[in-house]
């Protein structure tokens, strides 16, 4: 504001009288005109406190059942590190039913934000019937509500929907609960390695094998659309890209390449794969319509590329180049043009995976004889490092670009023991890095898609 | 002879005739799992309107007291005492109607409470007290009292010194005493000297002229009394009473003071972590009390279509709601009954 003053006190009186009525004039236009603004521009960051009740059912099996289904949600949530669920002995009076309004006053005392209450019903098949309501506990609104059917086997699956859905509620992100992991699981002793494809719910639950171990694989990657992944596989000494189907598990050779192939990676809408193809000495990418098997070379260098993974919208891909001298970040169109370097930090830069929502890049780095785990911007800005250790590697992406999980391998002891890899995940923010059980060492996971 | 090409023939039909329509064997082929059943159908729930009803923020207490019918009547006891408290003044000046008025209020709302107060009011004023003191006065205001003086003391003086006047208004009584005996022996003077000659007519006249004064001083302490008592009575007043709401502006403390409440409250989805774009504004308007009346989510539109922002938004209407009442300082209540919240997530992407 400028001030003007006045040798002449009546004239600086009245200017300032004048000012002033100026000024309560323009308060006056302001608050009818323009709406006062009040910026927030903190808060709290915790988790969500909710309360997840047992589901009621008719009988003692659906009451079982209910229970079970109240247990899954509330873990899978935990899990996320973005709940709280609240401990059922806390609950003042567990709700009756998903039909009913619940006493809210007997929840607010908890704390709890959200209110998910259900039913189960054994029906005459044999299926499970459940029905749910999810209350805003703060407004006292239901925020969704939903019914659902479930034969005997699948209900950790639907829990694992319900949970997706309020997550989806309560943070605005699809969620990612039922969703698989395939990763090569180890065993045997470090001269003679056993690698098996396995296959697992995310929380670690209906975990099979789906190789035999007869030839060791690596790179497992699943087809956004189709319950396929590929992978590589060394037959005869040769590694080579194989797909198998995990419903019928079966897999065949992708094309027949002379040389080798590896890296395999699918498009955004699982009807193209990016791969590295190596022959007479240059690894270069190729992609491959795999309806009409054609391949189509993306780079072309003396160097080694490798690493390739599409962006969400299939337009672009980033991939692992020496051509500097050492492995760093590449960008480029999947028509082969306007190639850009993206990393420039010190140290090397391995296995880029784009993320689902397009904006960040996960990696690999290496600096000075330590691994990390990091994210950054698509244009290589905003690089942050979230996880280190030893051997930490193969970053893939929760479907909804929130969580990554990736493998870590324990230094080896001076006697030769250590050495054990598992997986691991954790938020992009870099909290909540939680450890996967597997019944044996765990390295190269991959995500599944949401499962429909 | 023939048979046996015949039968040959005849096999080899039905074998092709079984393979077309059973189709070749699978050997060595897993046939597919059974497909799992596994079905849900959700029903998204949309906000049909942004209004929080009534005082109460959140239908939550609303199902309470539905469920306790009977137990509505005690929650409205709150709201009352203010006002009791700012009518306190207003019973005792008009005391022979105070318990009409102040009751008829009360009454409505708070059967037992308020009653017993004004009547010990009534009871502490129609005692000894305030009837000397109108007396008194009257009597010594009788020809100059200014008309103004009467209100505001018996305002005053019930509520401020329930003690003390006894003992000052005596003085005061005496000292009127005093004057008044003063002017009837003047008079008396000047009767005697009526009868006597000229020189009376001096004394006469400074007889008048003290009196004169005496009254005139008596007049301006009385004035300066009333003006200081007045003044403390609206300073008192002022204090006790809610302020009469007025163009005090806004300032940044106030602003402030919101501000910090409503962040303890608001806890922004993560998932809003990074995205620049998920700025909610909700419009709010509030009671007198700073209670929320009604919460709007601006932006419905993008409420709507985008899951981010529809997230962002319930848990800035949470904030709000849990928030309620707001820290809004009642003389201002005028400029801040409406506003703007705008919440902010970038501080989770720092």
């Amino acid at each position: 504001m400028v001030l003007y003053f006045f040798r002449h006190p009546i004239a600086a009186r009245r200017v300032s009288k004048f000012l002033a009525m100026l000024a309560a004039a323009m308060l006056v236009v302001q608050s009818a005109a323009a709406q006062l603004r009040i910026e927030i521009t903190e808060g709290m960051v915790a988790p969500t406190p909710i309360a997840i009740a047992d589901f009621t059912g008719s009988d003692g099996k659906a009451n079982d059942a209910g229970r079970e289904i109240a247990s899954i949600i509330s873990n899978d949530l935990l899990s996320s590190g973005l709940f709280d669920p609240v401990d059922s002995a806390a609950f003042i009076a567990p709700p009756s039913s998903p039909g009913i309004k619940p006493n809210f006053a007997n929840w607010t005392p908890l704390g709890v934000k959200g209110l998910l209450v259900g039913s189960a019903i054994n029906d005459d098949e044999g299926n499970l019937r459940i029905e749910f309501v999810l209350w805003d506990v703060v407004t006292g609104r239901d925020l969704s509500s939903g019914t659902g059917t479930a034969d005997p086997n699948s209900l950790r699956q639907l829990s694992h929907k319900i949970a997706d859905l309020v997550y989806e509620e309560f943070t605005g992100d699809s969620g990612y609960f039922d969703t698989q992991i395939v990763y090569v699981a180890d065993s045997g002793s470090q001269a003679r390695r056993i690698k098996r494809l396995a296959i697992m719910d995310q929380d670690g639950h209906n975990h099979k094998f789906l190789t035999s171990g007869l030839d060791l694989v690596l790179t497992p990657r699943f087809s956004p659309t189709t319950q396929e992944i590929a992978y590589l596989n060394y037959f005869n000494e040769e590694p080579n890209v194989y797909i198998q189907d995990i419903r019928t598990g079966r897999s065949e050779r992708l094309g027949s390449f002379p040389g080798m192939t590896f890296a395999p990676r699918f498009g955004p809408r699982g009807d193209r794969l990016i791969m590295s193809w190596a022959q007479d000495g240059l690894t270069d990418i190729y992609e491959m319509d795999l309806r009409t098997q054609e391949i189509r070379q993306l780079t072309k260098s003396s160097s080694i590329d490798t690493a390739p993974s599409y962006s969400p919208d299939g337009r672009r891909i980033v991939f692992e180049s020496d051509r500097a001298g050492r492995q760093q970040l590449y960008v480029v169109n999947n028509d082969g043009s306007n190639l850009q370097r993206i990393s420039y930090g010190e140290g090397r830069y391995a296995t880029p995976v784009w993320s689902p929502r397009g904006d960040i890049i996960a990696f690999t780095k290496m600096h000075k004889g330590t691994f990390y785990i990091g994210i950054m911007n698509v244009d290589g800005s905003g690089e942050r490092l979230l996880a280190k250790g030893f051997l930490v590697e193969g970053p893939t992406w929760a479907p909804n670009g929130r969580v990554l999980m990736y493998y870590k391998q324990e230094p080896f002891e001076s006697d030769g023991t250590g050495g054990a890899t598992s997986l691991y995940r954790i938020d992009i923010t870099g909290f909540n890095e939680r450890r996967i059980i597997t019944p044996s060492d765990a390295s190269d996971p991959a995500w599944s898609p949401l499962r429909r | 002879m023939m048979s046996r090409p015949l039968l040959i023939s005849l096999g080899m039909h039905a074998l092709f005739a079984v393979i077309a329509v059973f189709g070749l064997p699978m050997l060595g082929r897993e046939l597919p799992e059974e497909m799992p059943i596994v079905r849900l159908e959700i029903v998204r729930t949309v906000p049909e309107t942004n209004l929080i009803e009534g005082d109460k923020p959140s239908t939550a207490k609303e199902a309470q007291q539905a469920k306790v019918s009977k137990k509505p009547p005690p929650p409205p006891p709150p709201p009352p005492p203010p006002r009791p408290e700012s009518s306190k003044p207003a019973p005792p000046p008009p005391k022979p109607k105070p318990a009409a008025s102040p009751k008829v209020e009360a009454a409505e709302i708070l059967p037992d409470k308020p009653k017993p107060k004004p009547k010990k009011t009534e009871v502490a004023q129609v005692t000894p007290k305030p009837k000397p003191k109108p007396k008194a006065e009257s009597k010594a205001k009788a020809k100059p009292s200014p008309s103004v003086l009467p209100t505001p003391k018996p305002v005053n003086r019930p509520d401020r010194k329930k003690p003390a006047p006894t003992v000052k208004p005596a003085k005061a009584n005496d000292a009127v005493a005093n004057q008044l005996n003063k002017l009837v022996k003047d008079q008396k003077k000047r009767e005697q000297a009526a009868s006597g000659v000229l020189q009376n007519l001096a004394e006469a006249q400074l007889a008048a002229e003290d009196a004169e004064k005496a009254r005139k001083t008596q007049e301006r302490k009385e004035a300066a009394d009333t003006v200081t008592k007045t003044l403390s009575a609206v300073a008192g007043n002022a204090v006790k009473a809610p302020p009469k709401k007025s163009l005090s502006p806004v300032g940044i403390d106030d602003i402030a003071r919101i501000q910090q409440h409503v962040s303890k409250c608001w806890q922004p989805p993560l998932g809003a972590a990074g995205n620049d774009t998920l700025k909610v504004d909700i419009f709010v308007s509030v009671d007198e009390r700073g209670n929320v009346k009604r919460a709007e989510i601006e932006d419905k539109l993008r409420f709507n279509l985008d899951s981010y922002f529809k997230a962002s938004a319930i848990a800035a209407k949470r904030a709000i709601v849990e928030c309620s009442p707001l820290p809004i300082p009642p003389e201002k209540f005028d400029q801040l009954k409406e506003f703007t919240f705008s919440f902010d997530p970038a501080f989770l992407s720092r």
